[in-house]
């Protein structure tokens, strides 16, 4: 390919231009949905949480489906931008800077859920261990303490990590940007020269991150999945949730890494840094964690199908398949196995509408499997007395979209601030080829 | 810089208040009429049960009826030595003539999710002092301890490590609040 | 003052910081000043914070159990069984257990109204309001006798005494008085009068029965006195073994009452009369050969073998066989109890059934040893219903001039086929002593609203030798006046001679009284006054004695004769359905509009707020309905528009509706018994059809089977033991309990599904009620729910199973380690604890929780005005956000802790009585320490015959149930 370090620069920095009617478009509506999302949420504040469709035995719905459906979005940045890096796949570099920013806007709408979801938010903070003179202490045996703290870790260290990756980009920024951008990318760039020591601290620093972070892609969500395992709930109760929910995170991450990338590659106009080959390797990403996650669903049926029929948990499985939910199971099935199945062949990969359109519905039946674990387990517990179905109520709705308001936003402001792509890296890999293919290595 | 330090300081301002509340009160709140301790605890040794009677019966130690007010006062109508004590005490004649009972203002105050009895700790030996401050002492009563679950734990754990088996209930959770 | 930043602080920075601290101050822990009121004198007896008892009588229905008040602060927060009453034995019903909301319902008159031409009620003072009234009573008296009249419940008492001598003095005829009970049992005192020559009803001591047959009677519901009942058959239950009482139930659907049985003869309805009599036919039939039968029947024969068993069966809906059978075991189950009929079974022949049971009784030679003659204290007896037509007829014809309404509701509580409503429409003065609105208050010209039972002096003598004493537990809340007393008043103001009663006020009249049954108890003492003040204080006088056979009635020569024909089959005109309308445990005869009782889901149904039409499955799936559909149900009297329940507990060819509101009496068609001419509840055909889809149901049942995991076990008496799963192997430390662990023993032979318990928990607990809505959505509180399975899977064998489902105070409880604040843990004492203050609400205790015991504060809980000075100060109100539970009300756990600690001694076994085991009519709940091994409770769990819900789980419950015996067939 023949890109040079200017058009690179250029395409990146008009990225940052003035924006135009459609983003001001997009920003005002995301800006809405969270409004609106945050009016259901007042209301649950001043009312109880009567408004929502919430009951016995439903105590939990689609609020903790959101929680762990946005928390495995956060999943495909840090496992992009580190594990790749470290695993040296090329394709990351144009991709994982888009990533990482999902991943901590992520984190952010994620960590929402937590306190939503109490009876009594305005006590959230007892759920944080601090010193009282009361001599309370939490509850380290409960896997919402778990949570806290993954999700906490979490998020420290994806936005460090995003920080530094930034701190060479915002320097090169710095140099051509005015005013305010300026004193930010300022601020941004950690006093950043370009000097040789600082590259060489900075690729050290940057590999640490990512050795750091790899073991959170795996450790976070298998604790998510621990508030469900940990319980003697049929359909919760199992063995198998903490790599099923890594798998499950990836797909569903790596699937939003796409729904964001395509329509961004056209509008940025960075056909040429995002360039098909990384998509088609997305999409491989998507079809293996796909197939890992259709194992998954079928080794749990398959134990459960084992069992004799006055057992619960083949109870609980059979109701998910044939009950009042069953049409979301199957919708889940179509989304997260029979699409992605498509990937395997080539044509479908290197079609992008094929791919987003298979990427959107990965979310789609993503969420789906959230809400299946969470919900037809509840509806259907031991005590056959107490079973009762669950719909969740408008303002339930409200918050989950509100929610996807609120990522938006932040996404938006972040595309406008933050370099789409990680120039330093691009340039570096460009230099690469273009050493490779002979010619005199350009001078920056 | 400026909106920063504002902030620092009504944060001080804030955290200062929320600790002085948190102790007792400095000053006593005003009575209707200015009832004395002193004179009647102090000097005249009248026995706190005298007039809280159901201290050692019940979970309220009572505010002493009017009738109770009565039956000293019936008597005790003016002090020779001061008169600014029969000053005060008109009032209180004053009211027992309209037959009204007194509005008192209230000093210690639990939340309502605590089931405190004043039975339990004054059988259990604790002194009215321990909590309620040398009243005999005071001219108004005010608020000397804090009443807050810390300053509550401190004297429990303490009895509790002196007989850690008998007193285990003693730091249940169960036995403040139901 | 060093910050160098601090000199440019301006105004504005100023205002913020004071605007800060200003919301500081308002976090700070200190609230806003409270007021201290001293008393001005002390009432001696009362200490702020402790409890003070009286005991009292029970006015919700006829029974007349005496019960013990509660009362803190000098308002009633709890009642309780009185322990010396014979009638209630310690243990209040449902109904009971509300009358504290009838006491504090918001909706209660607060004083004298007078509807104004306008028709709207206005105020008025007591004085105008009786000034009026004698005015109006000495203008009818004018116009001849039967212009005045009384219509009254049964007051079996002084206050029915007074209203006798009121009325005498007015020159009054009897029969102006008319005692009012819809459900009144006339056919058993017509039946009495025909066979026996006694007009009584007669009384039942279950407990010495072997064997029961229930002949529609619900008699664990509301038939005659079901608290009694209850515990009778309870002791016969807790007799596991050959002697263990046996239940059979005959009758189209199978009531709560049902579900106690062991047999149920699927009767169609209007058939019980045809098994009765082929069972009298089969026992005198001498190839039978049943032993020592009694003469008088023998002679029966000759008629008895007239009748044609086909005929029998067919018309009973049931083969031969199950009729001979039931005869082969009363033969052989000596004594036995035949009860009979109940509003059910109450048809037009009604009179005919009791009839021809009793004289099964008096051919097995029950009489005198399981039923009894001779105990009815004839006080008060409900008016012929002759009586109470004719009165309608009166006032509809307009004879009546001035109607004195006592606690009676014609218009709300009569079939609408007799149209009191319009009757009483044409009563020109209707005056009512009703303490809230009804039908017939809503038409009432004057309301001078009587006091609650729990504000008011008086006696109540249910059973000869049983007078339980009526004593104020707490001051009138409204401006209220007794009913005796404002006929006092009356009277003094009535310029007639004979109206000039002695008595100052109706408290010296009730004590008059008093005195007449102290009398009777003088011996022991040395005056009468300190017999009253024992009386009051225990409750009552009670001389109650079983009569022994000797004084047992003969039968009247050639009255049986008449009974032993089978009647013409009733015309099937006007529908193909019967209607079967039953009484409920919670509603009773009449709509009560207690929260307490609407809130509390049906026994059998499991719905709550709202009535409902039943319908087998076949018969649902041939009208193409499903449960929560609306349907409409019509006869020949109307059409009313229910929901529909579909319920294998019923034959295909009835429909069933509850009584307690308007829809079952605007069904009913005007019949009447053909020898009492008593209302026949039972005689209507009906025709249902499906209207339409109705929405989310106030429903608390999910699946009512157990889908195969044996959840309820059931043993037989042969061999009573339940097969439990082997939890030897230990993985983690249990937690130690050095002092007590508190436990729980469920016999589930005993209980009968009467939901008491679960009004008991919510008065003693301050559970809330969160209304229709919330019912429908899942979000009822109740801290013990009754479940109620039918059988393994839909469709298969009914085999009914309850399961009282409270908290099983789990020693592994899967609750307490997932919660991340600690507010729900594990005490020294065993129990599971859930601190309100500290909980934050996640909810996750209740996903994890496998009893799904655990109920959440959806929104903050409505105690509207007076009902809050109901609320039990021991226990905390909790707030929106929290989750709360059963506690085996650790309240009562720790008072009694501290009385034993202040008296230096260790808490005695059966001292502490949570309200759910201290209210049970079966005593089926037993409370006690079982770190004892020679405690109740222990000796209890030890049984073979227990076991724990979800034993499997190892979550090692604190709550062991005792499986229940089940025998269908005769061994």
């Amino acid at each position: 390919m023949s890109l040079s370090f200017e058009r690179l620069q250029a395409t990146v920095q008009a990225a940052h231009g003035r924006p135009g009617r459609g983003y001001w478009l997009l920003l005002a509506l995301a800006a809405s949905l969270a409004a609106w999302g945050g009016w259901a949420y007042s209301l649950v504040v001043r009312n109880g949480l009567y408004v929502t469709g919430l009951e016995r035995p439903g105590c939990w719905g689609n609020l903790i489906t959101d929680f762990v459906f946005w928390v495995g979005i956060a999943h495909s940045g840090t496992l992009i931008s580190a594990i790749l890096f470290l695993f040296r796949a090329k394709f990351r570099t144009a991709v994982y800077r888009v990533a990482e920013m999902m991943t901590v806007f992520a984190v952010m709408t994620a960590g929402l859920y937590p306190i939503f979801h109490l009876g009594r938010p305005w006590f959230a903070y007892w759920l944080f261990p601090y010193p009282n003179e009361r001599g309370i202490w939490v509850n380290f045996r409960s896997p919402l303490i778990w949570d806290v703290f993954a999700i906490s870790t979490y998020f420290i260290v994806s936005t460090v990590f995003l920080l530094v990756g930034v701190a060479p980009d915002a320097a090169a920024l710095r140099d051509r940007a005015a005013g305010w951008r300026r004193r930010l990318y300022g601020i941004l760039a950690f006093g950043w020269r370009g000097t040789d020591e600082q590259w060489r601290h900075y690729t050290r620093a940057y590999l640490f991150f990512a050795a750091f972070a790899t073991p959170l892609v795996v450790s976070v969500h298998s604790v998510v999945s621990w508030d469900f395992a940990v319980s003697v709930l049929p359909g919760w109760h199992s063995t198998l949730f903490p790599p099923y929910f890594v798998a499950g995170a990836i797909l569903s991450g790596v699937a939003m890494v796409i729904v964001i990338l395509v329509p961004l590659r056209r509008w940025l106009h960075l056909e040429e840094i995002i360039t098909p080959r990384h998509l088609d390797m997305l999409s491989r990403l998507v079809l293996l964690t796909s197939l890992i996650v259709t194992y998954s669903y079928a080794t749990e049926i398959l134990t459960a199908l084992g069992e004799p029929a006055s057992d619960p948990e083949r109870s609980t499985f059979v109701y998910r398949m044939t009950g009042d939910y069953a049409p979301l199971f199957w919708l889940m099935v179509a989304c997260n196995c029979v699409g992605p199945s498509l990937l395997l062949a080539g044509k479908v990969r290197r079609s992008v509408k094929a791919l987003f359109t298979i990427s959107l519905l990965v979310n789609v039946g993503m969420w789906l499997e959230r809400f299946n674990i969470v919900v037809t387990s509840l509806a259907h517990d031991r005590d056959p007395f107490s079973w009762r179905t669950y719909t969740p109520s408008w303002v339930e709705w409200a918050m989950t979209f509100g929610a996807f308001g609120w990522f938006f936003f932040w996404f938006l402001v972040g595309l406008k601030v933050l370099p789409p792509v990680s120039i330093a890296e691009m340039k570096e890999e460009l230099a690469h080829e273009a050493h490779a293919s002979g010619e005199a290595a350009h001078a920056g | 810089m400026r909106v920063l330090v504002t902030a620092a300081l009504a944060l001080l301002g804030a955290g200062a208040l929320a600790f002085l509340g948190s102790r007792g009160s400095p000053q006593p709140p005003a009575q209707p009429i200015p009832f004395n301790h002193r004179i009647h605890a102090g000097d005249n040794h009248i026995g706190c049960t005298a007039c809280h009677v159901y201290a050692e019966r019940g979970p309220v130690a009572g505010i002493p009826s009017m009738g109770r007010c009565q039956g000293c006062h019936k008597f005790v109508k003016e002090d020779k030595e001061n008169p600014a004590v029969t000053a005060e005490l008109k009032l209180l004649l004053q009211r027992l003539e309209e037959g009204k009972a007194i509005e008192w203002v209230r000093v210690h105050r639990l939340p309502d999710h605590v089931f405190f009895t004043h039975q339990r700790h004054v059988l259990a030996g604790v002194r009215c002092q321990d909590c309620h401050g040398e009243v005999e002492r005071m001219e108004a009563v005010r608020q000397v301890s804090s009443l807050t679950m810390g300053w509550c734990l401190d004297c429990h754990r303490r009895k509790q490590a002196e007989k850690p088996a008998a007193r285990a209930r003693l730091t249940d959770c169960w036995t403040c609040h139901k | 003052m060093t910050d160098p930043a601090q000199k440019p602080l301006g105004r504005r920075a100023f205002l913020k910081i004071a605007g800060a601290v200003g919301v500081a101050a308002g976090c700070s822990p200190k609230a806003a000043t409270q007021k201290v009121i001293p008393f001005l004198v002390p009432p001696d007896d009362i200490v702020p914070g402790t409890p003070l008892y009286y005991r009292t009588v029970c006015r919700e229905c006829p029974a007349g159990c005496g019960v013990t008040a509660r009362t803190r602060e000098g308002r009633v927060v709890k009642l309780e069984g009185n322990p010396e009453d014979p009638i209630g034995g310690g243990a209040l019903c449902a109904r009971g257990q509300a009358g504290l909301q009838a006491l504090y319902a918001p909706d209660r008159f607060q004083g004298p109204l007078r509807r104004g031409p306008e028709g709207r009620l206005s105020a008025l003072g007591w004085d105008e309001a009786e000034d009026l009234l004698a005015k109006a009573l000495m203008a009818a008296r004018e116009k001849g006798p039967g212009s005045i009249r009384v219509l009254t419940r049964p007051e079996p008492g002084s206050a029915g005494a007074f209203q006798r001598a009121f009325l005498r003095a007015l020159g009054g005829r009897a029969e102006d008085r008319v005692v009012l009970d819809p459900l009144d049992a006339a056919p058993l005192r017509a039946a009495g009068e025909a066979l026996f020559d006694q007009p009584e009803i007669p009384v039942h001591e279950l407990s010495r029965a072997r064997s029961i047959v229930a002949f529609g009677a619900e008699f664990l519901e509301a038939w005659l006195s079901p608290v009694e009942h209850a515990r009778q058959l309870a002791e016969g239950r807790g007799r596991v073994g050959p002697d263990r009482t046996r239940l059979t139930w005959v009758g189209p659907r199978l009531s709560l009452t049902g579900y106690s049985a062991d047999v149920w003869l699927r009767a169609r309805a209007g058939g019980e009369l045809a098994v009765a009599l082929g069972l009298l036919r089969w026992l005198v039939d001498p190839r039978n050969a049943v032993q020592d039968l009694a003469p008088e029947a023998r002679a029966l024969n000759s008629r008895l073998a007239a009748l044609d068993p086909s005929e029998l069966s067919r018309r009973a809906g049931l083969p031969w066989e199950r009729i001979e059978r039931l005869g082969r075991e009363l033969s052989l189950r000596r004594p036995s109890a035949l009860l009979g009929p109940g509003v059910s079974s109450q048809g037009p022949d009604a009179t005919q059934l009791a009839a021809v049971l009793r004289l099964v009784d008096l051919a097995l030679g029950n009489l005198g040893q399981t039923v009894f003659y001779g105990l009815d204290p004839m006080e008060d007896p409900p008016s012929p219903f002759g009586q109470v037509e004719s009165l309608l007829a009166d006032m509809a014809a307009g004879r009546v001039e001035v109607l004195l309404v006592h606690h009676a509701d014609p218009a709300g509580s009569l079939p609408a086929a007799l149209r009191a409503g319009e009757a009483l429409g044409r009563v020109p003065l209707v005056v009512s002593f009703g303490s809230r609105p009804d039908e017939t208050t809503r038409r009432a010209h004057l309301v001078l609203p009587d006091h609650h039972a729990l504000e008011s002096w008086g006696d109540v003598s249910p059973r000869l030798g049983v007078v339980n004493l009526c004593q104020p537990a707490m001051t009138p809340l409204a401006d209220t006046r007794a009913a005796g007393q404002v006929l006092l008043e009356l009277a003094g103001k009535l310029p007639l001679p004979a109206a000039h009663f002695p008595w100052p006020d109706f408290y010296e009249y009730t004590q008059t009284r008093a005195e007449t049954y102290a009398m009777v108890a003088l011996g022991k003492f040395p005056d009468l006054m300190a017999v009253q003040r024992e009386a009051l204080q225990r409750g009552g006088y009670w001389s109650y004695r079983l009569p022994p056979r000797s004084e047992m009635p003969a039968l009247v020569r050639g009255a049986a004769e008449g009974f032993l024909s089978v009647p013409p089959p009733a015309p099937a005109e006007g529908g193909d359905l019967d209607l079967v309308v039953f009484p409920g445990v919670l509603r009773g005869g009449g709509g009560s509009g207690l929260p307490w009782l609407e809130e509390v889901p049906d026994a059998v149904s499991s719905l709550s707020w709202i009535p409902w039409a039943e319908l087998s499955p076949a018969t649902a799936r041939r009208l193409g309905v499903a449960t929560g559909d609306r349907v409409s149900v019509a006869t020949s009297a109307g059409r009313v528009e229910l929901r529909a329940y579909v319920y294998p507990g019923l034959r295909d060819d009835a429909v069933a509706v509850p009584l307690g509101g308007p829809e079952a009496l605007a069904a009913l068609p005007l019949v009447r018994d053909a020898h009492s001419g008593s209302l026949a509840f039972r005689s209507a055909r009906a025709v249902v059809a499906r209207i339409g889809r109705g929405g989310s149901l106030p429903i608390l049942e999910g699946s009512p089977y157990q889908h195969g995991r044996e959840i309820v076990p059931t043993v037989s008496a042969a061999a009573p033991s339940v097969r439990r799963p082997d939890l030897s192997h230990r993985m983690y430390r249990e937690p130690a309990h050095p002092e007590h662990r508190w436990g729980m023993a469920i016999d589930l032979d005993r209980c009968t599904g009467c939901q008491a318990c679960v009004v008991a928990c919510f008065a003693e607990n301050n559970v809330p009620v969160m209304g229709p809505e919330a019912a429908s959505q899942g979000r009822y509180m109740g801290w013990i729910r009754i479940e109620r399975f039918l059988g393994d899977e839909p469709g298969g064998e009914l085999e009914v199973n309850l399961l009282p489902m409270l908290c099983q105070q789990c020693t592994n409880a899967p609750c307490e380690p997932v919660c991340p604040v600690y507010a729900t843990y594990h005490t020294a004492e065993g129990l599971n604890a859930q601190v309100y203050n500290r909980c934050v609400g996640t909810r996750y205790c209740s996903n994890n929780c496998p009893y799904k015991v655990r109920t959440f504060n959806w929104r903050d809980a409505q105690f509207p005005r007076p009902l809050n000075m109901q609320l039990n100060p021991d226990v905390t109100v909790r707030s929106k956000g929290v989750m709360e539970k059963c506690t085996f009300c650790v309240q009562r756990i720790r008072y009694a802790e501290n009385q034993a600690r202040d008296e230096a001694r260790p808490v005695r076994d059966g001292e502490i009585v949570p309200a759910c085991a201290q209210t049970c009519p079966a005593r089926a709940i037993a409370f006690g320490d079982l770190a004892d091994p020679d405690s109740r409770v222990s000796r209890l769990s030890r049984e073979r015959r227990g076991f724990m819900a979800l034993e499997d789980l190892n979550t090692r419950p604190a709550i062991t149930y005792l499986a229940r015996v089940r025998e269908k067939e005769e061994p």
